[in-house]
């Protein structure tokens, strides 16, 4: 009892609380600036945390990863530019939600499924943090094979122009993610001479590029095609959809309720793909967004703005936070790039993630889960209240805001990595983006592809590594065998689907 | 196929073909390490042909004309105008320095998007101005990029 | 009124720029500008981390600010060509073991010489560990000999990237003993100890940071180190040498300057680094870390540093036999 009572009061104290709400507003803000990530604000916060106490040090940066989780969406919703990686796939159907008159629901849906997989995966991380960890180790080089196998082929479930472009896009993704040092040896293949490539195309600076910038250009183009036509009225394009009626835009409970379904779906999901080391926070939205449109009784709504579209990746991707900190306390391995972020900050306030980290350092573990799971709940308030804000901006005159939005991705890109070459980059993808947008090719294959490429290279060489060249290796686990039961199962659903709608 | 025109979309998945077929010739002539297991060409390989076969199909969908599908009002001139602009900032942010970079680049977007008149032109450099503002505080100042020369006006 | 925004505005911009260049008027080294550390690494990595805890003790005794900056583009090349293009003035230093500054160079064609780099200060020795599962049927290094040689090309070992500080040791070892093991490349030192952890490899090679946690606790046992003496942090674990095989390849965090920074400042700020190291809270926070502190100066880290181009050299040449 005693020590329940140490516990709450090192949580409560004023100073954690404060850097914990600090740590969120930070979050949500970085996370809805496109080029800028949460990731970013990490890396850029750890110098000072030396200078906190532990828990609010930590307080502060797990409140940065849940607020960005979220603030991605609100650039995503109100201007079809994902403020975060992880936001790509609240994109789908939260821009079309906007332009089919009701951002606030997209929004609020966006928050409060965040919310709930945040909170549904910190709950496990306190309480089943062992088992699930025990779990997330029987993934080796094979299972994860499958995994992403399973993950490429959900690709053809989020196609809108059709399966073909779709198909082409991830081609076209894959290849991009062959340039550089091959995931394996680290032979250099693909970079023509050019030495900047040597390291591969960075994510961020794709990201940003063809989805961003790409739609800036796009949006450039269409302003300046409005106004040589020497239109008068102002066409925002964007914001002033004519007859915005807010009366059909009220977020409610029985809304939250109807999307419950998908947000407990991008909750588990996400809480799994956590939990696995290198899987990131883009998986577990991509898988959440069509493990949902599986189980939906509307999959054809979605990428038209259904709001389930909304709530399962927002839930998917903000269930990372707790769960990816569950390998990273238990064994020292971190669940995703944020949380080896935290496991450095961990590490410089003397505390040594892994299978001792309890017993060294109990009070301090103990008071930082309070920690985590009032944070939640701050990220709910505080996103609540800076929506309505941030969503503004949206409304500023057209010509102003894209090149703005602009300015802020190119410099943020570069920020990020000091890197000019990201900066290049970053312009040729927007390139790319907005020549294959213009042919309404699909973009999420694409990035998706770029992102589980060379991963899935490499858990494929490695499982023929030590399975010693051969390929049945493949087929040793069980695991490994379900994922590619489901995948030939969805397959074949998918083509039922579609011939019905011939 | 009775008509068929030379539009966007023929020409976008036309150009997708030519890459992956392109790709493909070039990998075939070159040496890739073929250590550890499958060797670092397959996965290269295996995108260009699902690019080369996808962008067939396409191809064949484009010559339909029935299935034409680009945007008109995207502009291939205005891409190359933002563009120009774009590159232009980055290849002058490390030479005249931030601030000026950034009004400029500004200023000039503002410019051409904007309704002919004085009011709009005063409305640009106001607006360059506080943005170039914002971006310095948050930049430079809260962030603490770096600059390549470390100048910064 | 919109003209006087305008003016309020100008001068308000005017007034900043007037503050930002005041602020940079001051004495001399090392106070003019802030220092900067660049690491090839990302944020989070083990360079990144020993490179931050110099930062925290140097600071207050030079009372300066002191950055470190991770740039892990084009695998750490950008780090290191970012580093060359700056004023050789001391402000500018370069933190990395051996893999992206002697590694690269041996291999690939790069944009300096070796000698143009000078050793400043090594924070740390990292001494590469061969570990496996507590349960592991493998008993000691000489059981894995005896069993690998009965039959060969069974057991897998995951070491991080290729050629990497773990996996040359390996090299080395299966060259001197003759064995045959499937070499399973990881992304780095976590990812090796969770594919040990979870059975998918027999061996793992890694550094005793990544490891020591799970020693502790008896998930893993460490097989032997790689480095001339035992490790602190690993009491039990015997070395190479001592098993009487000459595998001896530690690897370094070392501070590096390129070559015109002028000597008396590199002179300074190593005698302060030295100074910082050995106060009790760097002491501790090492501790914690389970980084084991080398506190040493430009002269003992420029030898280990030729020392190890040269051990590089053999062992990548022999490798290409």
């Amino acid at each position: 009892m005693d020590f329940i009572f140490s516990v709450l009061q090192e949580a409560f104290v004023p100073e954690v609380i404060m850097f914990a709400m600090l740590g969120v507003f930070l979050g949500v803000t970085v996370g809805a600036i496109p080029g800028l990530s949460g990731d970013m604000a990490i890396a850029l916060l750890l110098p000072f945390v030396y200078k906190l106490g532990p828990v609010s040090a930590l307080g502060m940066l797990i409140g940065i990863y849940k607020g960005s989780m979220f603030g991605g969406a609100i650039s995503a919703i109100s201007f079809g530019v994902p403020g975060t990686p992880a936001a790509v796939v609240t994109m789908e159907d939260g821009y079309p939600a906007k332009k089919n008159g009701y951002p606030k629901k997209a929004m609020l849906t966006a928050l409060y499924s965040s919310v709930t997989g945040d909170f549904f995966s910190t709950l496990l991380l306190i309480f089943l943090a062992l088992p699930l960890a025990s779990v997330a180790l029987q993934f080796g080089p094979v299972e994860f094979f499958a995994l992403y196998v399973f993950a490429l082929l959900m690709i053809a479930f989020l196609v809108q122009g059709g399966i073909k472009k779709g198909l082409a896009a991830a081609g076209i993704g894959l290849f991009i993610g062959c340039i550089g040092m091959d995931p394996v040896i680290g032979t250099t293949r693909l970079i023509f001479g050019v030495s900047r490539l040597r390291g591969g195309i960075p994510l961020i600076p794709l990201l940003v590029g063809v989805f961003a910038v790409s739609e800036l250009i796009i949006q450039f183009a269409k302003e300046w095609y409005r106004s040589r036509l020497k239109k008068i009225k102002e066409l925002s394009g964007l914001s002033k959809e004519s007859g915005y009626d807010p009366s059909k835009d009220i977020m409610s409970f029985k809304v939250y309720l109807s999307t419950l379904k998908a947000t407990l779906i991008g909750s588990v999901m996400g809480t799994f793909i956590g939990a696995l080391p290198g899987a990131g926070s883009s998986l577990a939205a991509y898988v959440s967004y069509g493990a949902a449109r599986q189980f939906s009784s509307h999959p054809e709504q979605f990428g038209k703005g259904i709001l389930e579209g909304v709530a399962a990746p927002e839930a998917g991707n903000s269930a990372t936070c707790g769960a990816s900190i569950i390998p990273l306390l238990i064994f020292g391995i971190p669940g995703s790039a944020t949380a080896a972020l935290i496991g450095a900050a961990l590490i410089m306030q003397g505390i040594n993630p892994g299978p001792l980290v309890f017993q060294e350092n109990t009070l301090i573990m103990f008071s930082f889960f309070v920690v985590i799971l009032y944070a939640s709940v701050m990220n709910l308030g505080i996103g609540y209240a800076l929506i309505p804000l941030y969503a503004k901006i949206a409304m500023v005159k057209s010509r102003f805001l894209f090149p703005s939005v602009f300015l802020f991705a190119l410099i943020g890109t570069y920020a990020s990595r000091n890197s000019v070459t990201d900066v290049w980059i970053l312009l040729v993808a927007g390139l790319l983006g907005a020549l294959l947008k213009k042919g309404k090719f699909p973009l999420g294959p694409l990035v998706l592809a770029f992102i589980i490429g060379p991963g899935a290279e490499k858990a494929l060489r490695q499982a023929l590594l030590i399975g010693g060249g051969e390929w049945s290796v493949l087929l040793k686990s069980p695991i490994a065998i379900g994922f590619y039961a489901i995948s030939v199962v969805s397959i074949i659903l998918l083509i039922r689907f579609q011939k019905k709608l011939a | 196929m009775k008509r068929f025109s030379l539009n966007y979309d023929l020409f976008l998945s036309g150009f997708i073909t030519f890459i992956g077929l392109a790709g493909l010739v070039y990998l075939h002539f070159e040496e890739l390490s073929m250590g550890a297991g499958i060797g670092a060409k397959l996965f290269p390989q295996l995108s260009l042909l699902v690019m080369f076969i996808f962008g067939v199909l396409m191809v064949v969908d484009a010559l339909d004309v029935k299935h034409a599908v680009a945007y008109p009002e995207i502009n291939i001139l205005s891409i190359a105008l933002f563009l120009t602009l774009s590159i232009l900032y980055t290849l002058f942010l490390t030479r005249i320095g931030i601030i000026t970079a950034t009004f400029l680049f500004l200023l000039i977007s503002f410019s051409i998007l904007a309704p002919k008149g004085v009011a709009s032109l005063k409305s640009s450099i106001i607006y360059s101005a506080f943005l170039t503002f914002l971006i310095w505080i948050i930049f430079v100042r809260i962030v603490g990029i770096i600059l390549p020369q470390g100048l910064l006006i | 009124m919109k003209r006087k925004e305008c003016f309020l505005m100008l001068f308000a911009l005017i007034l900043l720029l007037v503050f930002v260049s005041l602020s940079s008027f001051a004495a001399e080294y090392p106070k003019e500008k802030v220092i900067r550390i660049f690491v090839p690494y990302g944020a989070g990595g083990g360079s990144d981390i020993s490179g931050r805890m110099l930062a925290s003790a140097a600071q207050p005794l030079i009372d300066q600010r002191i950055d470190v900056i991770c740039m892990p583009g084009a695998g750490g090349q950008e780090a290191i060509n970012f580093v060359m293009d700056q004023p050789q003035d001391g402000y500018a230093f370069l933190l990395t073991d051996y893999g992206p500054l002697i590694t690269t160079a041996l291999t690939e064609k790069v944009g300096y010489d070796l000698s143009d780099w000078k050793a400043v200060f090594q924070i740390t020795e990292v001494v590469p560990t061969f570990f496996v599962k507590a349960d592991s049927p493998i008993k000691d290094v000489n059981d894995w000999i005896a069993k690998a040689k009965a039959e060969p090309n069974v057991f897998s070992v995951g070491h991080g990237r290729y050629l990497s500080v773990p996996h040359l040791p390996l090299i080395l070892f299966e060259k001197l003993t003759g064995i045959q093991n499937k070499n399973v490349p990881t992304t780095g030192g976590s990812e090796a100890l969770a594919f040990v952890l979870g059975g998918h490899v027999d061996i793992g090679a890694s550094v005793p940071s990544t490891i020591g946690a799970t020693v502790k606790a008896g998930q893993t046992r460490a097989l032997a180190v790689c480095s001339e003496e035992r490790v602190p942090s690993l009491p039990d674990t015997p070395t190479m040498k001592e098993l009487g095989y000459d595998v001896v390849l530690p690897a370094w965090y070392t501070i590096f300057a390129y070559k015109d920074v002028p000597e008396d400042r590199i002179e300074f700020i190593q005698n302060k680094f030295i100074e910082a190291l050995n106060t009790e809270s760097a002491k501790s926070m090492a501790k914690n870390l389970n980084i084991f502190l080398t506190p040493y100066g430009s002269k003992k880290s420029q030898e280990i540093y030729n020392a190890t181009i040269e051990n590089l050299k053999t062992l990548l040449s022999e490798l290409k036999k």
